[in-house]
């Protein structure tokens, strides 16, 4: 299982949390289990580079904290998108879209 | 952007709300996985365990975080200035000696650019496209400032220049509150101040009608004048005064930046009252986008136009545009108004303290920093890096410089009127002014010494670290040689920068004490004067004047305790009027005649002065009005008309309607007429009752019979001319010595060397104090040297050898150095003949080579130095061999 897993591309990690928190406000670690479950457990999420993501990307104000109470009812720190995440998402979906499409083209061709 | 701001704001101010956050955050994400763990069926230690594992290393992530705030840098300093507060209270006494160096520094340099400021920035700027328009005379290649009043007419003629404006200076007798008083002024027309660029800073400028009869009675004072007359009251626009005998309104109050040519007054010019032959100055002003060169040909054509119709004035002559810098050279030598080569000296005199000051700090700075060397080795041996180091030993430079440059603010604000007191006479500020861009000055002097100076220690201390230095703490490595060579070499250039101010002090000294010594030409003690101007309406002609001239005379010599009188238009060291005559017999160049200074007298000036006749007969009383008339010549007037025939006998006629001949009856000893420096001019004296023109003054010199007669004959002087016409204002009475002492030629010098002279003992103090530490610390470095060297056989005589010589090596390539700089500097002194305006800092009667001077400052450092080695040599003498090398 452990070989199946894929590190991630430098930048993707941005995208890949914008994109998951488009759909609910979430937690880190909730980010981080979405992102896993809905890979197939391929993409595995490492806190050491998902925390200081978060920050960077509140300060760069796309997403912005908010502290509420888990499912099972702790104090946890819920991260939402912001007007301008929303947007940075639609940009950087579009241009991952059309890197990839190219990608694969270039790979699939003989 | 502002999200952005605001997040690393937050960052700063709210860290322990952060850092508790980002705690409970990962927290929470580490729980929720052991969770999971134990869910997918782990016993609870194990799931612990695991989540571990996967975390990897929690303090790492956090540092990450902290890392993506983007404060990173802000914190480190902050902690680093911390630290540096920290160890300025661990050395106090470190501490206190370099901000009180740094603040003597900063502080004299702050109050000095506050006199900067005051004097030459602060002055108003006239406007760029001013011009002066001069007469040029052809045949003699001569500038004259005088331009017949019908120029004015050319207003409307010239498509070039705007704003012709026509000013001439005028002595005004104002009646204010404050009694009778004389005051410097113009006339000027109404454009006059559009002309210069300038805006009266309370009131209105003049109208354009205010030219014409009937409309004139109107002034406009300078600041100073307003603050004298009337102590700064706004309603003094608008109230009423008496000048010339006439009621006029104060319509205007000039800025107190406002300076041009020494007026006091502006009243307007009135071109319908002028006689034919009236003259003026003149100035204007490009019009926008023309060039000088274009406007000076159109100006030839319309002078050639107007020598058709007027070629007794414009025959030869041309009208020359010149730019205020020009005119100013012309006006009063190249070094009139210029002041401020005075001020820019002191200034750099200023920056040299304040770079001995911060080389005594980086010195102090050094040899801290090789006693901290075994810290600094230990901080890289755990993960310090160099820059940081660098960063950290700059932090605490830099707070240290920050403090002192506190420190100086200070000491500039405290020793203001200390210096408003010794620049007086040089300057004349009320007060100097600790502005926003005195202070700016300040802070921004601070910031470069603090990062130059600190900058050389904290890279000193931070690079060549070895780990020798971990085993001895830095003693004796090569490490503390290389330092040791720039501490060297920190001293050798205080050692420089000292001889170049005492070098520049001493020939300023020479030249003053020269200057000082100049024999006047006649005897000055016991002499008292006063003077007044004779003016229309109350004295309408020459027999009006003359009449009271007579009638004072005559009340003078009778007050008690007058061992001598007599009157004159002009008091030696003060000027006289100028005159262009003709020799009979002997034609002159130019047919208008030759320029000479006269002087009206009553015949016992001469034997009152103890001026010695050379040739003939001196001037009697019987050469009155109805007598032949008759003049006295001085040495240089004799020998510049018959230097190889006798002059007695001749005759001479001045530019006057209608020319008289006056016979020459005698020879007289050159005086010093207009100043100290100043080679003699031609002078002719007339007796007053032959001829006392509206423009001379009148005064009266007085030889008391004893020093002690002096108090009451000034006083009985000051009663007896009130009492004669108590509407006319006297000058205060003065003795003859406070005039020599106030004469340009010593009064401008004296500031000059007085805070030259601080700057120079400060900078002899600070070198001093330089060479002292390096000495002192090096005899401690070496301690188990000398030990060993005692132990062996030394004498205590070879030690002093040792020191002495090490004192020869610090000092000989600053002397050198010193006086190769010094050379090469006095060259931007001005020297040798000088217009009648100087600026006190020119070298007269004293060459830039002068041995003795530089002789004298080489001693006096010599000295100086030896003090300074005195006390480590004594202690190194007194090393105990045994107990050196036990310390060990």
């Amino acid at each position: 299982m452990a070989n199946e897993r894929i590190d991630l591309p430098q930048g993707t990690l941005d995208l890949l949390i914008l994109r998951t928190l488009a759909l609910a406000p979430q937690h880190g670690w909730g980010i981080s289990e979405r992102i896993q479950q809905i890979s197939s457990d391929v993409l595995q999420v490492q806190q050491g580079s998902l925390y200081p993501a978060l920050h960077r990307l509140e300060r760069r104000g796309w997403i912005k904290a908010r502290w509420g109470i888990s499912e099972n009812s702790r104090r946890a720190k819920y991260y939402e998108l912001t007007r301008a995440g929303r947007k940075q998402l639609e940009t950087e979906a579009g241009a991952w879209r059309k890197l990839s499409a190219a990608v694969a083209q270039v790979l699939d061709m003989a | 952007m502002l999200n952005d701001l605001f997040h690393r704001l937050r960052a700063l101010f709210r860290r322990n709300t952060l850092e508790r956050d980002l705690d409970e955050e990962l927290r929470f994400h580490f729980d929720e996985q052991v969770e999971k763990h134990v869910r997918a069926g782990l016993s609870r230690t194990e799931a612990i365990r695991r989540a571990r594992l996967s975390f990897g290393g929690i303090e790492q992530v956090k540092e990450e975080c902290r890392d993506a705030r983007g404060v990173r840098f802000v914190e480190a300093v902050l902690q680093d200035c911390r630290y540096a507060l920290r160890m300025m209270r661990r050395y106090p006494a470190f501490s206190a000696m370099a901000v009180v160096l740094i603040g003597l520094g900063i502080g004299a340099s702050t109050s000095m650019f506050s006199l900067v400021t005051a004097s030459v920035l602060w002055r108003s700027r006239f406007s760029d496209r001013l011009v002066y328009l001069w007469r040029y005379d052809q045949p003699q290649k001569d500038f004259h400032a005088r331009l017949p009043l019908t120029v004015l007419q050319i207003r409307n003629q010239s498509s070039s220049l705007e704003r012709l404006a026509a000013y001439r200076y005028e002595e005004f007798l104002v009646n204010g509150l404050n009694g009778p008083a004389r005051v410097d002024g113009n006339l000027v027309t109404a454009n006059l101040l559009d002309a210069l660029g300038v805006t009266v800073a309370r009131g209105r400028s003049f109208l354009p009608e205010e030219e014409r009869p009937g409309r004139s009675d109107v002034v406009i004072l300078t600041n100073a004048l307003w603050q004298q007359m009337f102590h700064g009251d706004a309603s003094a626009v608008g109230s009423q005064i008496s000048v010339q005998g006439r009621i006029a309104t104060v319509v205007g109050i000039l800025p107190s930046t406002f300076e041009f040519e020494g007026t006091q007054m502006f009243a307007p010019f009135v071109p319908e009252q002028e006689p034919r032959d009236a003259t003026a100055r003149f100035l204007a002003n490009l019009r926008p986008g023309i060039h000088a060169a274009r406007a000076q040909s159109e100006i030839d054509s319309i002078v050639a136009g107007l020598a058709r119709f007027d070629p007794a004035n414009w025959k030869d002559r041309s009208i020359r545009l010149l730019t205020p810098e020009m005119q100013r050279s012309y006006d009063c030598g190249p070094t009139c108004g210029q002041r401020h080569q005075g001020i820019w000296l002191l200034f750099g005199a200023v920056g040299m303290i304040l770079l001995m000051a911060c080389a005594n700090v980086a010195n102090l700075l050094l040899a801290r920093s090789i006693g901290r060397a075994r810290e600094f080795v230990i901080r890289t041996a755990i993960g310090c890096s160099r820059w940081r180091l660098v960063r950290q030993n700059l932090t605490e430079s830099m707070l240290l410089f920050a403090c002192g440059g506190g420190m100086g603010v200070l000491i500039a604000w405290w020793s203001k009127t200390l210096l408003a007191n010794m620049a007086a006479g040089y300057i004349e500020t009320p007060e100097l002014q600790l502005d926003s861009r005195v202070f700016a000055f300040s802070a921004l002097a601070t910031l470069l010494t603090g990062l130059g100076f600190g900058l050389i220690p904290a890279v000193k201390s931070a690079t060549g670290l070895t780990s020798g230095a971990q085993q001895d703490g830095g003693r004796l490595s090569s490490v503390s040689v290389r330092r040791s060579l720039t501490r060297r070499m920190l001293v050798t250039s205080e050692f420089t920068l000292a001889l170049v101010l005492l070098i520049g002090f001493g020939l300023l000294l020479r030249s003053f004490l020269y200057v000082e010594s100049i024999p006047t030409g006649f005897r000055t003690d016991r002499l008292l004067t006063t003077g007044t101007a004779l003016k229309k309406p109350a004295y309408k002609d020459s027999a009006a004047r003359i009449m009271f001239a007579r009638k004072l005379a005559e009340t003078i010599r009778a007050i008690a305790g007058v061992e001598s009188s007599a009157l004159t238009s002009a008091i030696p060291l003060t000027g006289a009027e100028a005159a262009n005559i003709q020799i009979e017999g002997i034609p002159s160049a130019d047919p208008r005649g030759t320029e000479v200074r006269y002087i009206s007298v009553s015949p016992d000036l001469f034997s009152t002065l103890g001026i010695p006749l050379l040739e003939g007969r001196t001037l009697s009383p019987r050469d009155t009005e109805t007598a032949a008339p008759v003049v006295v010549i001085n040495k240089t007037m004799a020998q510049m008309f018959f230097p190889n025939a006798d002059a007695v006998g001749r005759r001479m006629r001045m530019e006057e309607s209608p020319p008289v001949w006056r016979e020459i009856v005698g020879v007289v000893a050159d005086v010093r007429q207009r100043n100290l420096e100043e080679d003699s001019r031609p002078v002719f004296y007339r007796p007053y009752p032959q001829g006392l023109d509206e423009d001379e003054y009148l005064n009266i010199a007085v030889r008391a019979r004893s020093e002690a007669d002096m108090p009451h004959v000034a006083e009985a002087l000051r009663a007896t001319v009130r009492k004669l016409d108590p509407k006319q204002p006297w000058d205060a009475v003065k003795s003859m010595q406070q005039i020599i002492y106030d004469s340009e030629s010593l009064s401008l010098r004296r500031p000059i060397i007085r805070l030259l002279g601080c700057f120079g003992l400060l900078g002899v103090i600070l070198a001093t104090l330089g060479l002292y530490a390096v000495l002192s610390y090096s005899v401690t470095e070496r301690t188990r040297e000398i030990g060993i060297r005692m132990a062996l056989g030394a004498s205590r005589s070879q030690v002093l050898g040792q020191i002495t010589l090490d004192t020869f090596q610090l000092t000989a390539p600053g002397t050198v150095l010193g006086v190769t700089a010094a050379y090469c500097l006095t060259a931007l002194l001005p020297s040798g003949h000088i217009g009648w305006s100087g600026s006190g800092v020119f070298l007269y009667g004293v060459s830039r080579t002068d041995a003795l001077t530089y002789v004298a400052v080489v001693a006096v450092l010599g000295c100086v130095s030896l003090l300074a080695t005195f006390m480590p040599a004594k202690r190194a003498m007194q090393v105990d061999p045994a107990a050196s090398l036990r310390h060990e």
